[in-house]
């Protein structure tokens, strides 16, 4: 379960506090999707940088599953975000020096080795997104959507509790996002994950939400109610 | 599973990282590469400086392993006595027989060439093969080989004749009033039969040295033939034979400590038989060539002969015996210090054959023909008369023999029969007692012959030699005859024993010899393997010299991986930063960067290992040249004997990798510490970013580039920073350059106001300021008149080894100077430093004669470079002790003043009076100084020709003060001129590391260069926009490095003690910014920069 309470976030500026975020809150239950949308600078990608521990709130909680993030040490917050979180990028941020099954086990070395386990599992996840036969590609010969899938199986590797996706789809051609967007879904749904996802792009959160979910506006840093959405074809 | 394993486990993960990041783990690995090469080559360096003194001490000694040295001749039979004993020991080597000694060669005229002649070093043996020099020469009886460097000097090739000089040593010390002043010299013309190439036997010498100096074969008998020394040698040289020297030479040591055993002949004493005569029975008597018993020998004679009621005496010359008051005067007579008036010679006993008491103190007895001759002369003394005796002081002063008057009474009048005609009391002296006339003597002493009565009637004095010769004319207690006559050369002539207190003569001998050290009495055991070795060790730490003339480098190199490193992880930050995002802790984030560094560092590393050998390679041919070219000719060799090895260099490689490590680890860290957000966003990490005023508007290129090093200022600063450190170094250490000083005769300059210094193959007591020796010396009218004209100053030295920054061997027994009182009073020299002076005295070299019996230690004087780097020493107030002859060593010497570094470079300097007590065997003025500033300046030329005139027969080397001091800075400047150099080579890093920012610089603002080239920039403007960058960069640094260094020396600047080389900065200054200028270009070239920004 992901609690967000009385989120806000300000930054330091030589006109005084310029404030991003202001007096979040939400709550969602295992399994659940939402979307965030919202117009540029609304502070989309603060939140989630902020629910994914990559950046710290000025005020307010958040907590995964009870555990508050920010109470704990750096070193046990990127733990947390390792084996809790799982982050999808506008940009697939792939080691380029890297195949792709050495891309999706990467999580796993942040604690220590590779085993034969996390191994089979990354094989099976790029199986599951459809690259079973380009695991051993480097990135630079993967297209820009087998690129995004490569890295949806890295961060599905731990089978985390909470799939954050920053425009996940924002570089890629209409067929391909969707493609993209329909395979996270149907992943976290597999694991059970949460999945919180920005985007801009209408078509990709109805797809999101189709089915159960939720898109919520993020204008000028406050979060607006949640608009109903039609269930899934 | 299938396909290729992903990756597992860190270090794989690092690999892969480096093998994709390859171009700046590449620069990083170069710039490591050359910390490491520069950190190994300058081990490299020490270790082959070490290798080759060692190859080069070894090679001068074949296969000798070790020797004994005599003062004196000893017989060559020594030898096979020695090998004998040697041969029951675990190390039985065979022992050759050899005379080594100083000379003098010249080469007569020839053709155009005109005499030459030069000192050289003699080795006079008849088993050169043994000695494992090969091929070795076959050398007929009247011919001579001299090596390369000596032919060289001689301009001979072989087949000419050569005159070989030797001095013949005197048996009596020349410090003594019976020891010539003069030093006699013996020639012998002989062939050159061979000149011995360098690498053979014409390296041969027993001391370590660089440079090979001028060495003369000949065969044993020839040099016995020149000395007229029948059968005898100076050296004894063990050859071993082992494989493993430097463990058997200890052994070898040691045994031959055991197995010399010299005999009494050997030492130059003899245990002669006194027959008996009416008055006394027989006796023997053991007295020295030198007339005086050695303490040691006394001591051992009282311990073998005083049980066997054996006396010793002491003999001296009264120059005058003279009643008080009154004109009656006896000359030249000899008087004896007894312990009891019966004496095995003989007793003292009156007319009636009463034995006469001891004389007191103050008393004397004279005999019955000194009473008569004084009543003769009408003057007729009486018991109670006091007489007045004027002797010589039993030590010369500062070369000069000086008289002393003493007053005694007369206490008994001895009858002409028992000591008082025993002639046996008195030694044997050349000259003088062989003579059979008083008119015939030749003594080395001032003799007055207008004093002495050989003309008949007046003849009383020579009828008196002829009746009883040397015999005694008056006795003295021995403790007054020593108080008289006793000096560092001994206080006995003689010990007389009863024969019948001795049962075997030959026993005696045996006996008295086995109780004698031969250490003590100037048998020197050398064992040359361990000494060459400790002096291999060097003088200069040439791998610890060159880290630090290379730390520039080093820390050039350092600053430039740190920006390389830094370039790598700017150029794949978006890597990182996603890597921070999926959970990877900024520890986790640290070591995966600082394995990436370390596969970089460490085949820098290996890339460095290889390059090392070369750089210590060409760090070795520019020593060598610049020290064969400047200090010393011949010094090539030692540069060149030996290549550095690996072995040597790890430590270098291991401590470079260190430093690169740490530097990488300290920026891995600083670079995972940084948020992910920003480095996602591709914002370069670690940059302090200025900020930028408002108010200000850009309207130039120059204001454009100003901003643009300003917005990255941390990068700017550093490599600002490197080559402000080189240009500050350069600058500072440039100024100290030396150049000897304008006017030679200055005092207050390094030359102390001596223009020349003269040095001498052999000790002697050649004083061309006294009249009577500069008869001897055989010059010529106007070599007289130059050096009436020049002021001498002899200096007496211990031959110990040169501490001077010219001699690269280690000083394992310094040479100390002993300076006269004319010399302390002249004063002198620039002192850095010295202890206090007494109220109104203003010359530190009186400290030298502050009262020894008052100090607790000997007073010394030396230049700071020997105290503080040669001998670590210490500062003034610094005590140490040296080594002794005997191997001991000497009281505590404390230094009390320091001089900068000048011609006496390289010497402990005491004054004259303590040397004598601290060396009392060492005899004679080993140098001289001189000052010729008041010869006229048409003579001056003349001098090193009068001066080599008047030591002729003992060899000398004449060299100018600005000679000397220009081979003593060539040293220091050398090592400038090494800085200078490496300090070029850090500049050009920092050149480097100015293209590795602009290059980043570009990488990072590709786009925003890409929009000025859209909005109608050409690439030449926008190349002319980095490169002004690059020169602002440097040419900040070279200014901040120069004018830190010109304030860091503004005190020495006003003080005239250096100056700031213009012109090399110039030139200099000038290279490293078209260098900049030139990575500016690349950094911006066309290819780089595209027209449109979406390609960025």
């Amino acid at each position: 379960m992901l609690e967000v309470d009385r989120l806000a976030k300000a930054y330091p500026s030589s006109a005084g506090p310029l404030r991003v975020l202001e007096d979040v809150s939400l709550r969602m239950d295992s399994g659940q999707r939402l979307v965030v949308m919202g117009p540029s600078g609304s502070g989309k990608s603060t939140l989630l940088s902020i629910i994914g521990t990559l950046e710290e709130p000025s005020a307010g909680t958040v907590r995964l599953d009870g555990v508050d993030p920010f109470a704990l040490s750096l070193a046990d917050r990127a733990a947390f975000r390792n084996g809790r979180i799982g982050f999808v990028f506008q940009e697939h941020h792939l080691m380029a020096g890297c195949s792709a099954i050495d891309n999706v086990v990467l999580p796993a070395l942040a604690a220590g080795r590779v085993t034969d386990e996390i191994e089979a599992r990354g094989r099976r996840l790029l199986e599951r997104v459809g690259l079973a036969d380009r695991a051993d590609h480097p990135p630079a010969r993967l297209s820009g959507g087998e690129r995004q899938r490569v890295a949806i199986a890295r961060a599905l590797i731990h089978a985390p509790r909470l799939i954050l996706a920053d425009e996940p789809t924002g570089q890629l051609d209409a067929h391909a996002a969707a493609a993209v967007a329909d395979l996270l879904v149907e992943l976290a749904a597999e694991t059970s994950s949460l999945l919180v996802v920005v985007t801009h792009a209408t078509s990709i959160a109805d797809r999101v939400v189709a089915g159960g979910g939720v898109v919520r506006q993020l204008v000028n840093g406050l979060l607006q109610p949640p608009t109903p959405q039609a269930p899934r074809p | 599973m299938s396909g290729t394993a992903a990756v597992r486990s860190l270090v794989g993960f690092a690999g892969r990282c480096a093998r994709h990041w390859w171009p700046q783990v590449a620069t990083l690995a170069a710039a490591s590469g050359i910390v490491t090469a520069t950190i190994a080559g300058a081990l490299g360096v020490g270790d082959a400086m070490h290798r080759g003194l060692l190859h080069v001490a070894h090679g001068r000694l074949g296969r000798i392993d070790a020797a004994v040295i005599a003062d004196q001749p000893f017989r060559a039979d020594l030898a096979g006595e020695l090998a004998t004993c040697l041969a029951t020991g675990p190390v039985a080597p065979a022992v050759v027989p050899a005379m080594i000694l100083e000379m003098a060669i010249e080469a007569p005229p020839f053709g155009h060439r005109g005499r030459v002649a030069a000192r050289a070093t003699l080795l006079a043996c008849d088993d050169l093969a043994m000695l494992g020099f090969a091929p070795p020469p076959r050398l007929a009886a009247d011919e001579v080989a001299i090596n390369a460097a000596l032919a060289e000097t001689l301009g001979v090739t072989g087949g000419e004749p050569l005159v070989l000089r030797l001095a013949v040593r005197s048996d009596v010390p020349a410090d003594s009033p019976l020891g010539r002043r003069s030093t006699e010299s013996m020639s012998r013309r002989l062939r050159l039969a061979a000149v011995l190439p360098r690498g053979s036997l014409g390296d041969f010498s027993l001391q370590p040295t660089q440079v090979t100096s001028g060495l003369v074969v000949t065969s044993l008998a020839v040099a016995q033939s020149i000395l007229r020394e029948e059968a005898a040698a100076n050296a004894l040289l063990c050859v071993a034979g082992s494989a493993a020297r430097t463990a058997a030479n200890d052994a070898l040591a040691q045994q031959l400590a055991h197995c010399v055993r010299p005999q009494l002949v050997d030492y130059g004493l003899a245990v002669e038989g006194v027959a008996a005569t009416n008055d006394s029975p027989a006796s023997l008597r053991l007295v020295s060539r030198s007339l005086m018993l050695d303490r040691p020998i006394d001591r051992a004679a009282a311990d073998v002969l005083g049980p066997r009621g054996g006396q010793p005496s002491l003999v001296f010359l009264a120059n005058a015996l003279q009643p008080v008051g009154r004109n009656a005067s006896i000359p030249y007579s000899t008087i004896v210090g007894l312990d009891s008036t019966t004496h095995p010679a003989g007793a003292v006993v009156d007319d009636d054959n009463h034995q006469l008491p001891l004389p007191g103190p103050d008393e004397i007895i004279i005999d019955r023909w000194m009473a008569e001759d004084l009543a003769a002369q009408g003057s007729p003394v009486a018991i109670g008369d006091m007489l007045d005796i004027t002797t010589f002081l039993p030590e010369t002063l500062h070369g000069r023999v000086e008289e002393a008057t003493q007053r005694l009474r007369i206490s008994g009048i001895a009858a002409m029969r028992g000591a008082a005609v025993a002639r046996s009391l008195v030694p044997e002296v050349e000259g003088v007692t062989d003579e059979q006339s008083i008119a015939d003597w030749d003594p080395p002493f001032p003799f007055d012959r207008r004093r002495v009565r050989t003309t008949p009637p007046e003849d009383q004095d020579d009828r008196y030699w002829k009746e009883y010769g040397a015999a005694p004319k008056a006795f003295v207690s021995l403790a007054t005859a020593r108080a008289i006559a006793g000096s560092r050369f001994g206080e006995t002539t003689a010990w007389h024993v009863p024969t019948a207190a001795v049962e075997n003569d030959e026993s005696l001998r045996v006996e008295l010899a086995a109780a004698l050290q031969p250490e003590s009495l100037g048998f020197r055991i050398l064992p040359l393997v361990a000494q060459a070795e400790a002096a291999a060790r060097g003088s200069t730490p040439f791998g610890a010299l060159f880290i630090g003339l290379s730390l520039v480098v080093v820390a050039a190199g350092l600053l430039l991986e740190w920006l390389l490193f830094h370039l790598l992880v700017s150029a794949h930050r978006r890597e990182a930063g996603m890597l921070v995002a999926i959970g990877w802790p900024a520890r986790r984030l640290a070591h995966l960067l600082l394995m990436v560094g370390a596969i970089a560092v460490v085949g820098g590393g290996i890339l460095g290992l290889i390059v090392a050998p070369i750089w210590s390679a060409a760090l070795l041919a520019w020593l060598g040249q610049s020290w064969d070219a400047a200090v010393a000719t011949g010094s090539r060799q030692v540069f060149g004997a030996a290549v550095p090895r690996l072995a040597a260099m790890w430590p270098g490689m291991a401590a470079a990798a260190a430093v690169s490590l740490a530097a990488v680890w300290w920026a891995a860290r600083r670079a995972a510490a940084v948020q992910p957000l920003p480095l996602l966003r591709g914002e370069a990490p670690l940059q302090w970013q200025g900020r930028v005023r408002a108010q200000t508007v850009v309207r130039s290129l120059g204001q454009l580039a100003r901003r643009g090093l300003a917005y990255r200022r941390s990068r700017t600063l550093s490599v600002i920073a490197i080559v402000a450190l080189a240009e500050f170094l350069i600058v500072v250490v440039s100024a100290f350059a030396l150049r000897p000083p304008e006017r030679a005769g200055d005092r207050e300059s390094p030359t102390g106001g001596w223009t020349h210094i003269a040095t001498f193959g052999e000790p002697n007591g050649i004083d061309p300021a006294d009249p009577d020796v500069a008869a001897t010396l055989g010059l010529s009218d106007p070599e007289r008149d130059v050096l009436a004209a020049c002021t001498i100053e002899r200096i007496r030295s211990n031959g110990g080894d040169d501490a001077s920054c010219t001699n690269l061997y280690a000083a394992t027994r310094p040479t100390v100077f002993g300076v006269g009182p004319a010399f302390v009073r002249r004063g002198g020299f620039r002192f850095v430093g010295h202890a206090p002076l007494e109220a109104g005295a203003t010359n530190p070299w009186t400290l030298l004669e502050a009262d020894p019996d008052r100090e607790e230690s000997i007073p010394a004087i030396l230049d700071q470079a020997t105290a503080q780097w040669a001998l670590k020493l210490g500062g003034v107030g610094s005590r140490f002790t040296l080594p002794t002859d005997d191997g001991g060593s000497t009281p505590p010497l404390r230094i009390v003043g320091l001089l900068e570094p000048g011609i006496l470079q390289g010497a402990v300097i005491i004054s004259e009076h303590n040397f004598t007590r601290l060396l009392p065997r060492r005899s004679g003025y080993a140098l001289a100084v001189i000052d010729a500033s008041a010869v006229p300046a048409q003579s001056r030329e003349a001098v090193p020709r009068a001066v080599a005139a008047a030591w002729a027969d003992v060899g000398v080397s004449v060299q100018s003060s600005v000679d000397r001091l220009q081979s003593l800075y060539a040293v220091q400047n050398t090592f400038l001129s090494g800085f200078q150099m490496l300090g070029s080579l850090g500049l050009l890093l920092g050149t480097l590391g100015v293209a590795a920012v602009q290059m980043q610089g570009v990488f990072e603002r590709v786009g925003a260069l890409a929009v000025l080239r859209s909005i109608g920039f050409t690439i030449g403007r926008v190349r002319g926009l980095i490169v002004l960058e690059t020169l602002m960069l440097v040419g900040t640094g070279l200014l901040a490095g120069a004018a830190l260094g010109c304030l860091a020396l503004l005190p020495l600047l006003v003080a005239g003690r250096a100056t700031v080389p213009w012109g090399w900065l110039a030139v200099s200054a000038l290279l490293t910014l078209a260098a900049a200028s030139g990575a500016g270009m690349i950094a911006a070239r066309d290819s780089t920069i595209p027209v449109r920004p979406s390609a960025a």
